[in-house]
């Protein structure tokens, strides 16, 4: 009989695959395919500017332009012949090391820091728009190659929805491995109290750009996947207003929760579809309406309210409880 | 060319600096950076052409409207979303960072559904008055003028009454102040009214010069810039530094590049963080 | 021997000099005290010593070696601790997790290793949480070790901090006036504990008000007035020396 660990981990796999493979079956309608994969491949980029915003507390408004380079990235060198596969890691390693560029800004506290990340987003999408050779400008880049995994190609929602439930699963188990670990007790520490982080040892910019790489790195993967699967990649996709979303993503679904980054980004998606049919010009007021809303009343988001209406149920008082590791729930 | 350089550069400034003011206002007596006033330009620019274009109210009766347009949306704000969240958290924390940004969004957006997205003229004002060679538009004066007006008001406001005295009690230590009466609600909403207020003003000299519309949020975000390097929470500092921005950007876009003037002025405002984060005043 | 000294010490603030010329030194396993009216330059020093702020001039030596420019964050790896006057501790953290943050100053924990919770991880884990206990337990909150800091009253949030510096298992352990605001009973155990500190054979720079406690726990003392030091030497000393009974007229617990 294997070992109960061993055994937990090897169900907890079975389920992903039955889940990435099975989702198609369940979820039928074309239209509502299309929502799950964008709102699936963003929770990507949304989980890595989770761990920047609400696990290192830097407020950061150039997620999307992240997105952006990842996506030129693995199109250019799909296009040129590598296999997506390969292309894949590079994109994200690009904009990984486009992360590096903030380091100088990186001991900028809180509003200051969110400013200059605004400045470098502008920045990044100028870069975008003007660098006619490399990224034809406002014209995009059509013709992307699918990936192909053997004999299949990666050309639907249906196939990309798997992939990106793969993709998903495996962000979230590293993810909870760092939240769980001492170098996510180092990023907490240095979100509440940078003061009584470094009186404790730890040198907060280094875990601060580490923190960074590891959120664009994720933006990159998130960005790539996406330009394969929409077919087009264009500086429009990766603006200023696109950070923004994605922020409110974050808020909606609760800073410092990685669930919060899922859920918010599947809330936020579903709500831009209604928005879409309903007033689509008037967009980015509605999320500007919402972002006060969350803020002035549900400042934990939806996990923090999930979280609280759970509380209610629980047994009241006494000290609460921690695992093994210390870091309570 | 340098004449235009200065006027532009100037009149720009001073618009600047209004904004600025209102920026540093804020953040003496709360501490808190409130991004929602770049858009003060806007709800001036916007009521001001309302008043005078649509409405053919008088244009000095219609820029007192747009004053008091900035004034009280500033003050609900203040009152409505920024006192409640200061209640509970930290002015530096996430949440009240972003709502201050959620304001920021909504202002803009939310003129562009009330007024459209088109560009909004107001009608030609004044003259060109000769100087030797050169030829000013008057109206550059005008926008000189009217900020020497407004700031010696605030200066009034500030130093001679007591409503200024308490704003001033008030940011030096809050802590303080509230024991001895100075009610805290009252200043912040009088801080609030007159950095909006400021703004307004700020934006019908700006509809002047080039237009009205929801897009004027930009220019309050490079004032944010113009009252950093006048040292963020210093009135006289943040006039200078929009006139030094003012000019400056309008030489570099007049040099260098018009389109990557935006850009530059960033890339001064991150420099200013990273070395001299108290700006050239202390403030 | 001499653990860590101070030699010239100058920070200058725009024109005004907040610390002027300083020497002094630690002496290894003793306590010494740091005094003066407020406004001294006590705290500066402070900072000065370990990394917060920029010296202006002269030289801090521990062990020999120049740590005058390095970053804080590395002098306290190196073993020189300190707590703030205002204790600063993650509010949003468990007081056992403030205090295991202490021991992130001796052991690595790396992303890469979190990432994939390798065995070297589990491994850290473990030993963190040893030390981290064995100071809870020390300075008495193994009770409350699953009470969020930010729900603590302002002496068990002292303490917390406390535990957390002690956690780095430092050799030179600076205090900036840890009785503020402390009630008599309070004061009293955290007498104690300094002296159980000092047994277990510490260094400690003490900064206090509290002169009795100045007093009864101090090997040398050392007193700072508008930046200048104007006397150092036992608690006889000190208390007969007239520059120092002049300087704090009005002020100081006695």
């Amino acid at each position: 009989m294997m070992p109960r660990g061993k055994a937990r981990k090897l169900l907890e796999f079975l389920a992903v695959v039955v889940i990435a493979l099975g989702t198609r079956y369940v979820i039928t309608d074309r239209y509502i395919q299309g929502i799950v994969v964008n709102a699936l491949l963003l929770s990507v980029a949304v989980l890595g500017l989770q761990l920047i915003m609400g696990y290192a507390g830097q407020i950061s408004f150039a997620q999307a332009g992240f997105m952006g380079m990842g996506a030129y990235a693995s199109v250019l060198l799909t296009k040129s012949g590598l296999s997506f596969w390969l292309a894949l890691p590079v994109a994200g390693l690009a904009a990984g090391l486009g992360g590096f560029l903030m380091s100088p800004i990186i001991r900028l506290k809180g509003v200051y820091f969110a400013m200059a990340s605004l400045a470098f987003s502008i920045a990044i999408y100028v870069v975008f728009v003007n660098w006619g050779p490399v990224t034809n400008g406002t014209k995009g880049i059509i013709d992307i190659p699918y990936p192909k995994l053997g004999p299949v190609i990666i050309d639907s929602a249906t196939s990309f929805m798997t992939l990106a439930i793969f993709t998903l699963w495996i962000e979230w188990k590293c993810f909870r491995n760092i939240t769980e670990s001492g170098f996510g007790r180092t990023l907490r520490a240095v979100r509440d109290n940078e003061t009584a982080a470094t009186a404790a040892g730890i040198q907060v910019n280094a875990a601060k750009m580490k923190v960074i790489f590891v959120g664009c790195f994720v933006a990159g993967i998130a960005g790539a996947m996406m330009g394969h699967y929409k077919g087009i990649v264009s500086p429009e996709s990766y603006n200023f207003g696109e950070s923004i979303t994605l922020a409110l993503m974050v808020l909606v679904g609760g800073l410092g929760s990685l669930r919060g980054a899922v859920i918010g980004a599947f809330f936020v998606t579903i709500g831009s579809e209604y928005i879409g049919a309903y007033a689509a010009q008037h967009r980015m007021l509605i999320y500007g309406i919402m972002m006060l809303l969350f803020m002035l009343f549900l400042p934990d988001g939806i996990d923090g309210l999930v979280r609280m209406v759970v509380g209610c149920f629980r047994r009241p008082a006494g000290p609460r409880q921690v695992a093994p590791t210390g870091v309570s729930r | 060319m340098l004449v235009d350089v200065l006027t532009t550069g100037i009149s720009i400034g001073c618009v600047y600096g209004l904004v600025a003011i209102g920026y540093s206002l804020i953040f003496r007596a709360q501490g808190l950076i409130n991004f929602a006033q770049g858009e003060m330009l806007t709800v001036g620019a916007l009521t001001g052409y309302t008043a005078i274009v649509t409405l053919h109210i008088p244009y000095f009766f219609g820029v007192l409207l747009a004053i008091l347009a900035g004034g009280i949306v500033a003050v609900g704000i203040e009152t409505l979303v920024y006192a409640p969240i200061r209640r509970k958290e930290a002015v530096t924390s996430p949440r009240s960072v972003f709502a201050t940004i959620a304001m920021m969004i909504i202002l803009a957006n939310g003129s562009k559904a009330i007024w459209g997205s088109d560009a909004l003229c107001y009608p030609e004002r004044g003259s060109i008055i000769q100087f030797g060679d050169a030829g000013i538009a008057s109206y550059y004066f005008l926008v000189l003028g009217v900020t020497a007006v407004a700031v010696i008001f605030l200066m009034i406001i500030l130093f001679k009454t007591k409503m200024g005295l308490a704003m001033r009690a008030f940011a030096a230590d809050a802590v303080t102040a509230s024991l001895i009466g100075i009610m805290g609600k009252l200043v912040s909403k009088m801080t609030a009214f007159l950095a909006g207020g400021l703004g307004a003003v700020g934006g019908v000299l700006l509809a002047q010069i080039y237009f009205a519309s929801f897009e004027l949020g930009g220019f309050g975000l490079k004032a944010f810039a113009a009252a950093v390097l006048g040292g963020l929470g210093s009135v006289p500092g943040a006039i200078i530094g929009g006139l030094i921005l003012g000019v400056f950007e309008t030489a570099v876009s007049v040099t260098i590049s018009a389109a990557y003037k935006d850009a530059i002025v960033f890339a001064m405002l991150i420099a200013v963080l990273l070395f001299k984060p108290t700006g050239i005043f202390k403030g | 021997m001499e653990l860590l000294s101070v030699r010239g010490l100058k920070k200058n603030f725009g024109g005004l000099a907040a610390v002027d010329n300083i020497d002094f030194g630690l002496t290894e396993g003793e306590i010494t005290s740091l005094i003066g009216p407020n406004g001294a330059g006590k705290t500066t020093t402070i900072n000065l010593i370990t990394g917060f702020l920029e010296r202006t001039s002269g030289t801090i030596q521990f062990k020999g070696t120049d740590i005058g420019g390095m970053p804080a964050s590395k002098i306290v790896q190196l073993g020189i601790v300190r707590t703030f006057q205002i204790s600063q501790v993650p509010h949003t953290f468990t007081v056992e997790e403030a205090v295991v943050l202490g021991a992130h100053s001796r052991l690595t924990f790396g992303l890469a290793a979190g990432l994939l919770n390798l065995s070297r991880e589990q491994v850290r884990q473990k030993k963190a949480w040893q030390m981290a206990m064995e100071a809870i337990e020390f300075v008495g909150l193994k009770d409350k070790r699953h009470v969020i800091c930010g729900h603590l009253p302002y002496g068990e949030k002292r303490m917390v901090e406390l535990g957390r510096a002690l956690a780095t298992q430092p050799k030179v352990l600076i205090l900036d006036e840890p009785a503020a605001g402390l009630n008599t009973a309070e004061r009293s155990r955290l007498k104690q504990l300094i002296r159980e500190i000092k047994a277990s054979r510490l260094t400690i720079l003490l900064i206090e008000h509290d002169m009795k406690m100045v007093m009864d726990l101090s090997d040398k003392i050392v007193v700072l007035n508008f930046g200048e030091k104007i006397a150092e030497g036992s608690r006889e000393e000190i208390q007969l020396n007239p520059k120092v009974i002049e300087a704090y007229l009005g002020g100081g617990d006695v």
